[in-house]
């Protein structure tokens, strides 16, 4: 039991709620829990006056409102100072307007993304963002967490897709930002504000996104290397390259005895454009690809659901020096202190990033080797920023999960008490405490 | 109408100048303030910082700033000042900020929705002479530069590298990095590329209390997206003083093509058409009859007799697969009604086109006196339906109203034409104008696509969001514009430093 649940806190009156059906409010379960805080209540909103009901009565009793959608990414965050709500916005998922003509889609926030993109499907259709577990993602979730995968080479990211919002924020306001069309200066740009601000601002409940045509055809390519220098090599004469491809991933498993590096490009277009540029893909590589596939599944997505998951952001060119250097600091403290588990390494070589996942042990050595893991990890020298997106409780409470805080931070503390005076949505959840 | 001038239309529309004594009388607040003489000490501590080079206070030396391309108000600031650096920068937003003087940014003044209109008194900081491209780093494929910086330098500083920066506002010999971010300005070719705010990673800003702040979002840095929110704040946030800007590798093929319709609701129906089909050209622009006649008055660029609307559609990438998109684009037209459709031979033709766009607001001075243009946006599939509305509108008027569109993105900039001398005219013009917007929002599109609120239009504000969402963009001015000093009286209608500003009557009106 962490110090945190051992504060007694202003109970949440069910009461409170009238217009909720059985079933919308139940007690929290451990399997709510988020870094061993238990929720006092679960709330599943059915319509947007469930959500401001829930504000309002957590603003009046000084309760922690924490959203979620389909709960893939609630771990990424730091300790919550409080956690007295789980607000499920999965039920408020219908998709609501379908304009293939218009190259748009609006849905509610807690619609899934594997469900949208099967309804957008039928049009010839898909939103450009892929994400870990789509069929439990939700739309509102991966906006609000700016969540990407590999597509982010090609189409940008989540906040870059999306044309509107409607939000519930931390003072009960309902607000309606952007709008449906692609261009749209008027006023200022809220959308922006609350995509990648975590639920710490407002809670999404409808979202206006746009979309893209489904490719007429598509290559995934692997290509193995079996050292970090070939694969940058490979990834420099991508970079420099005039070809359009929709993702540039990699991946090293280091469970392996002789690690091999791999790169994973994923061509999108027309049979000609693909036909081409795999052939200029596989000439720029130097090689066959080792397996190709139609399909795509961003090999970044390597968080299994436990253990520990670091994400580091590097400039692009240095990011694959990062990650063998960060290898070779964490195997040597690692092995310093007897630790056997090995990381699975992934990320996006296109935008810098990488992630380096620890998959669960035995509890003490997991903590060990986690710590060795954050230090090999820390911002310094060619590593621009490292989020510490899952581990034990008690390691994140030892550090700025998020990293230090950006020069910025006083701006973002104003905002959050405009938009969130006291302090209900995911209290200290998100970067320099807010 | 300078039909040489580099600032094509789109920024720099020349609308019916009602005389500025005529304006003034309209308008009292918008009156000239003293040029600071009763802030002596203040103009001597300013003048200290910039020297004497970056001082602007005489009479008709400051008459110069008096307006941007939206003519309709103006006012002379009561200073003008024009700083070096990021510091000097600082320093002179501190003192004033320290003695409660308002001030307003200003980059190149090729806005055309009143934007750095200075108001209430406010003391004008241009960003001319902010002009060093402080890095360019080609692997990474981005460049520091300094607000006044002008768009399109930045694209040549990079070209030898085979990189560009993609935003490309009709005004890019002109317009400046600094005001494409307070703009978040738009251009032919964001339909495939998106705007400004796609492209700016980090933004050095003087915030209005005069501290000097970077708001970065590089490297997937957490926190709030503070440059998302303060590209297209108009300038009311604080002043940019260098932006980091991501850089485009130029693709490997380009194709123009050039379609001829019958008019504007084939034209419009061929531009859903495209979009359906599943293709994002590079850019998708509208002419009808009205600009094509202007054009061809002007520069002869051999458009048939009588076509009733014309598109251009550049498609890019790679040039594997670029001619089976042009058929098909070909074929998209052919269906809706184009009489023709011709496809650029080379970079020559290509440019001619492009110029025959870029140039069309330049040469609409041969059909009427002034102009007024508009800036609005549609669902794409709604194109035919609000083209249809802007000729009836037209008609009910008695107005000539001709179409130039970012059709690909919905966006359209009616061009009404007008002659001040004719009474009346005016105000039938800001009506029509006003009709058209909000058609736009009633067919759930907005009141600009990328010209700005400004002080044009802060009345169509809450026809276009609710009280809640206008209550939380005022928060998001507050609390990094607390004191509401930086670029007050606008965007926003509710704003307790706004004033109200009324429309100059027209010279001659009634």
């Amino acid at each position: 039991m962490s110090a945190a649940s051992a504060v007694a806190r202003p109970r949440l009156d069910p009461a409170s709620f009238p217009s909720m059906g059985p079933g919308q409010l139940r007690p929290g379960r451990d399997n709510d829990a988020i870094d061993g805080l238990v929720p006092q209540a679960v709330i599943t909103a059915r319509e947007t006056a469930h959500v401001v009901a829930t504000i309002e009565e957590a603003r009046a009793k000084k309760l922690a409102v924490v959203p979620s959608g389909g709960g893939t990414l609630l771990h990424v965050g730091a300790v919550p100072r409080a956690y007295d709500i789980r607000l499920s916005m999965t039920a408020i998922g219908n998709i609501v307007e379908e304009n293939p003509e218009d190259m748009t889609v609006t849905c509610q926030a807690g619609v899934s993304l594997s469900r949208l993109q099967r309804s957008l499907a039928k049009q010839g259709q898909r939103l450009a963002i892929d994400a870990a577990r789509e069929d439990r993602a939700s739309i509102g979730g991966i906006v609000a967490a700016n969540a990407t995968g590999g597509l982010r080479h090609g189409f940008g990211l989540p906040r870059d897709l999306v044309l509107g919002a409607t939000a519930i924020d931390g003072c009960g306001r309902e607000i309606v930002a952007g709008g449906r069309v692609v261009k749209n200066v008027a006023g200022y740009d809220l959308v922006r504000l609350f995509a990648g601000s975590w639920g710490g601002l407002a809670i999404l409940t409808e979202l206006t996104l746009r979309t893209h045509p489904l490719p007429a055809a598509a290559a995934t390519l692997v290509f193995e290397f079996v050292s970090a220098s070939e694969l940058d090599a490979a990834r420099s004469r991508l970079a420099g390259a005039q070809l359009s491809l929709s993702a540039i991933d990699f991946t090293v498993d280091t469970t392996e005895a002789m690690p091999l590096w791999i790169l994973v490009v994923r061509i999108e277009g027309t049979e000609e454009e693909v036909g081409w540029q795999g052939d200029a893909v596989c000439a720029l590589v130097g090689r066959q690809p080792a397996d190709a596939a139609e399909e795509w599944e961003s090999p970044a997505h390597v968080d299994d659901g436990h253990g520990t998951s670091v994400r580091v952001a590097a400039a692009p060119q240095d990011i694959v020096g990062v990650v063998r250097d960060v290898c070779a600091k964490w195997k040597q403290s690692a092995a310093s202190q007897g630790g056997q588990a090995a990381i699975r390494i992934a990320g996006h070589l296109g935008a810098g990033i990488a992630r380096f996942h620890l998959a669960g042990a035995e509890a003490g050595e997991a903590d060990t080797a986690s710590a060795a893991l954050i230090t090999a990890t820390a911002v310094g020298g060619l590593v621009r920023g490292r989020v510490i997106e899952r581990a034990p409780a008690q390691l994140k409470a030892l550090y700025d999960v998020w990293g230090p805080p950006p020069a910025s931070i006083g701006l973002m503390r104003a905002i959050k008490r405009r938009f969130d005076p006291d302090d209900v949505l995911s209290p200290g959840r998100y970067v320099g405490g807010l | 109408m300078q039909d040489n001038s580099p600032r094509s239309f789109a920024e720099r529309p020349v609308v019916a100048p009602a005389t500025t004594q005529d304006a003034l009388q309209a308008a009292p607040h918008l009156a000239t303030a003293p040029p600071a003489g009763s802030d002596r000490r203040v103009v001597d501590a300013i003048r200290e910082i910039v020297g004497p080079r970056g001082i602007v206070d005489g009479a008709s030396a400051r008459k110069v700033y008096e307006c941007d391309g939206y003519t309709l108000e103006k006012s002379v600031p009561r200073l003008v000042v024009l700083p070096a650096t990021t510091e000097e920068t600082s320093r002179v937003v501190s003192v004033l900020a320290g003695a409660g003087i308002p001030f307003v940014p200003r980059g190149a003044g090729t806005g055309v929705s009143g934007g750095c209109l200075p108001l209430q008194s406010a003391v004008m900081i241009g960003t001319s002479r902010l002009r060093r491209i402080r890095s360019i780093d080609v692997e990474a494929r981005t460049a520091e530069v300094e607000a006044g910086v002008v768009n399109l330098e930045v694209s040549r500083a990079v070209d030898a590298h085979g990189l560009y920066y993609a935003p490309d506002p009709s005004s890019q010999s002109a317009c400046s990095i600094g005001g494409n971010v307070a703009e978040n300005s738009g251009g032919p070719h964001t339909l495939k590329y998106g705007v400004t705010v796609n492209h700016v990673l980090a933004l050095e800003v003087v915030l209005p209390d005069g501290r000097v702040i970077w708001l970065d979002r590089e490297y997937d840095a957490p926190g709030y997206d503070l440059v998302g929110i303060f590209t297209g704040s108009e300038g009311t946030l604080g002043l940019v003083t260098a932006a980091r800007v991501r850089l485009m590798r130029k693709p490997e093929s380009v194709t123009t093509l050039l379609a001829v319709f019958p008019g504007v609701a084939q034209a419009s129906r061929a531009v859903s058409a495209i979009i359906a089909a599943g293709i994002i050209p590079a850019a998708l622009e509208m002419m009808d009859a009205l600009v094509i006649e202007a054009v061809e008055a002007a520069y002869h660029f051999g458009f048939p007799a009588g076509a009733g609307a014309v598109l251009l559609i550049e498609l890019d990438g790679i040039a594997a697969g670029l001619d089976a998109l042009a058929a098909r684009v070909h074929d998209c037209c052919t269906r809706e009604g184009a009489s023709e459709v011709k496809r650029a031979a080379g970079e020559e033709e290509r440019a001619l086109l492009w110029k025959s766009r870029k140039r069309a607001f330049g040469a609409m001075g041969r059909l009427a006196p002034a102009y007024c243009t508009q800036d609005g946006v549609v669902p794409r599939s709604r194109l035919p339906e609000i083209v249809a509305k802007i000729a009836e509108v037209a008609s009910r008027y008695h107005l000539r109203i001709a179409n130039l569109m970012h059709a690909g993105d919905g966006n359209i900039h009616p061009l009404v034409l007008y002659d001040e001398d004719v009474p009346g005219e005016v105000e039938r013009v800001l009506a029509a104008g006003n009709e058209i917007l909000t058609a736009c929002i009633e067919l759930g599109g907005s009141i600009t696509g990328e010209h700005g609120i400004g002080i044009e239009k802060m009345a169509l504000m809450p026809k276009s969001f609710t009280a809640p969402t206008l209550a939380a963009m005022e928060d998001i001015r507050t609390a990094f514009n607390p004191r509401g000093l930086c670029n007050p009286g606008k965007i926003l209608p509710s704003s307790r430093t706004c004033v109200e500003v009324r429309r100059p009557r027209p010279r001659g009106g009634g």
